[in-house]
């Protein structure tokens, strides 16, 4: 009988969301299904961060906490980061309102967190056809990308992934990174705050890996007017760690 | 630290000092006017840093507030009702405002998101709502009534929308459920004042109409159309009561014909786009000039005429 998986006290899961207030709903309801089997093992707290939605949310109406609610729009970062102040927790999730988990995806990402060196855990995504959406970040000459992007999933291996990065989507992320990091980079407007919270991880002696065992599907990206906040993400990306990286041999990507 | 002081008043509102009083805490001069609550008010505001200033219980009547206006020891002031809340960011974005405001602003009006039995109301009567709430400590004093917004000490108040796209908006949720609201308005409605003089029945019957078609039955279904009825309901209320407190009373005029109307109104502040529908109006003469205001404003259709007030009219004027 293997010895049990060590889990960290408490568990803060993060949505930041604005407007679509039916798939909140549902994400949310996914999320309960997946937090079941922590029941009496992690103590949990959802938090949804409403990010300026038009109508805000009502707590009532959500399988949630506690709403934070911001009148401004904010970046992700800043977003993710109220969020995570809000719960206050060892190992924080942060989740996409459009990734409804697989039940199982909880407790096999928390598995990760039993190697102490493992800062930040991945999660495997699939879009609605069954093909990965997510399965690890890579960085590739034209910057990041995702390997296997459109592969159906069955195809694509199983064993556990170490990383350059995982995409923000649903990330787990041990307390003390996200001290040791001062939480996610608010300058990136939209995208790639993710990669480089995890780039910096690695260089300060984390290790990110990326959960291969179940997947949890990804609508990827519903929320309006991403394609320009991308750009402006890109730039300062590129700015910033253009010689600072190594690409992904290809065999690895 | 931010240059705003904050001011409640409250009376037996533990609940929502509750949840109202985190949401200011990057204040540090919140004053909380006490009317004697016999609740655990006074002991949530002093939990949560608050100055509390006690005083004997009132009505809802909104001249108290000019009495603790000099309790504010900041150069801008921020009123909240006890049943009101802010959001995580407010502050940040409320000294942004105060910092930038132009030398010739008194103060900031808020939109206000208001939710009634579990629903954020949109319809255009329900949102924006903005309330003048946030101002130089000494630049305004309020009228005696209830829920009125502020005028200045002097020469005329310069407000200043809050600016977009995404301003402050105060976060109003006060009735669960539609007898909650029908009371409260009950209330306020018997507690307010009225003026001796000055009882005109067209311009409480143009509030009524005005409120009914401002529902255009497009944001809040059932729901909003209870409240309209309530609130239509109210305005006839506040009518008969200034009738009341007239020195010497005046004739009351034939209220008993009151015709059922349904209108599409275009779309509220922002404006839909929407094209009115063409009104359907019964011959009837007279209600033409009562209602000038409305008509201007919606497109309706009057299901039956309204020949008892404008007989009322065409008799006065004779």
């Amino acid at each position: 009988m293997p010895d049990p998986v060590p889990l960290p006290g408490s568990l803060g899961i993060v949505v930041p969301s604005r407007g679509l207030g039916a798939l909140l709903h549902h994400s949310l309801l996914a999320l309960r299904m997946a937090m079941r089997p922590l029941d009496g093992e992690v103590e949990t707290r959802v938090v949804v961060v409403d990010n300026a939605s038009p109508v805000p949310y009502r707590l009532a109406a959500l399988a949630a906490d506690e709403v934070v609610r911001l009148d401004r729009h904010a970046s992700f970062a800043a977003a993710c980061n109220r969020g995570a102040a809000a719960a206050d927790a060892d190992a924080t999730l942060v989740l996409n309102n459009d990734v409804l988990l697989d039940p199982r995806a909880l407790t096999s990402l928390l598995a990760h967190l039993a190697a102490p060196r493992v800062g930040i855990v991945g999660a495997r995504l699939v879009f609605p056809d069954g093909t990965i959406q997510h399965r690890g970040v890579a960085l590739g000459p034209d910057g990041p990308f995702h390997p296997d992007r459109g592969v159906p999933s069955d195809s694509v291996r199983r064993s556990t992934r170490t990383v350059q990065a995982v995409t923000g989507a649903a990330m787990l992320v041990r307390r003390e990174v996200l001290a040791d990091l001062g939480g996610f980079d608010e300058a990136y407007p939209f995208g790639l705050e993710d990669v480089d919270l995890c780039l910096h991880a690695r260089r300060r002696g984390w290790v990110v890996v990326c959960d291969q065992a179940v997947d949890s599907l990804h609508f990827e990206s519903m929320t309006p007017g991403r394609a320009d906040l991308d750009a402006a993400s890109r730039e300062l990306f590129r700015h910033r760690w253009h010689s600072a990286c190594s690409p992904d041999p290809e065999e690895w990507q | 630290m931010t240059e705003i002081s904050v001011l409640i008043h409250t009376r037996d509102s533990a609940d929502g000092l509750r949840r109202l009083l985190p949401t200011v805490a990057w204040s540090d001069d919140v004053v909380v006017i006490d009317m004697s609550s016999e609740d655990a008010t006074a002991a949530v505001a002093k939990a949560a840093g608050a100055r509390v200033v006690s005083i004997a219980p009132r009505p809802w009547a909104d001249a108290l507030r000019n009495d603790h206006l000099a309790e504010a020891r900041h150069p801008w002031t921020l009123v909240m009702d006890s049943d009101e809340y802010l959001a995580a960011d407010a502050g940040d974005l409320l000294a942004g405002y105060v910092a930038a405001a132009d030398p010739g602003i008194d103060a900031f009006a808020l939109p206000r998101f208001n939710e009634v039995a579990g629903r954020v109301l949109r319809g255009p009567r329900w949102y924006p709502d903005e309330q003048v709430r946030l101002f130089r400590s000494d630049a305004v004093r309020w009228e005696s009534g209830h829920h009125r917004n502020p005028v200045a000490r002097s020469g005329s108040l310069r407000v200043r929308i809050a600016p977009g796209p995404d301003p402050v908006h105060i976060h109003h949720a006060s009735y669960a459920s539609v007898r909650e609201f029908v009371d409260k308005q009950l209330r306020y409605a018997l507690t307010d004042d009225y003026p001796d003089g000055d009882f005109d029945p067209s311009a409480y019957l143009e509030r009524v109409y005005g409120i009914l078609a401002a529902d255009d039955g497009q944001h809040d279904g059932d729901l909003g159309r209870a409240l309209a009825v309530a609130l239509a309901w109210d305005q006839v209320v506040r009518g008969l009561l200034h009738w009341e407190s007239c020195r010497p009373q005046p004739d009351l005029p034939p209220f008993y014909a009151w015709p059922s109307v349904t209108a599409a109104a275009p779309g509220g502040h922002g404006g839909s786009g929407r094209q009115p529908r063409r009104a359907e109006t019964a011959q009837t003469g007279g209600y033409r000039e009562a209602y000038e205001a409305v008509l201007n404003s919606t497109s309706w259709r009057v299901t039956a005429p309204l020949r008892a007030v404008s007989d009322w009219r065409r008799r006065r004027r004779h």
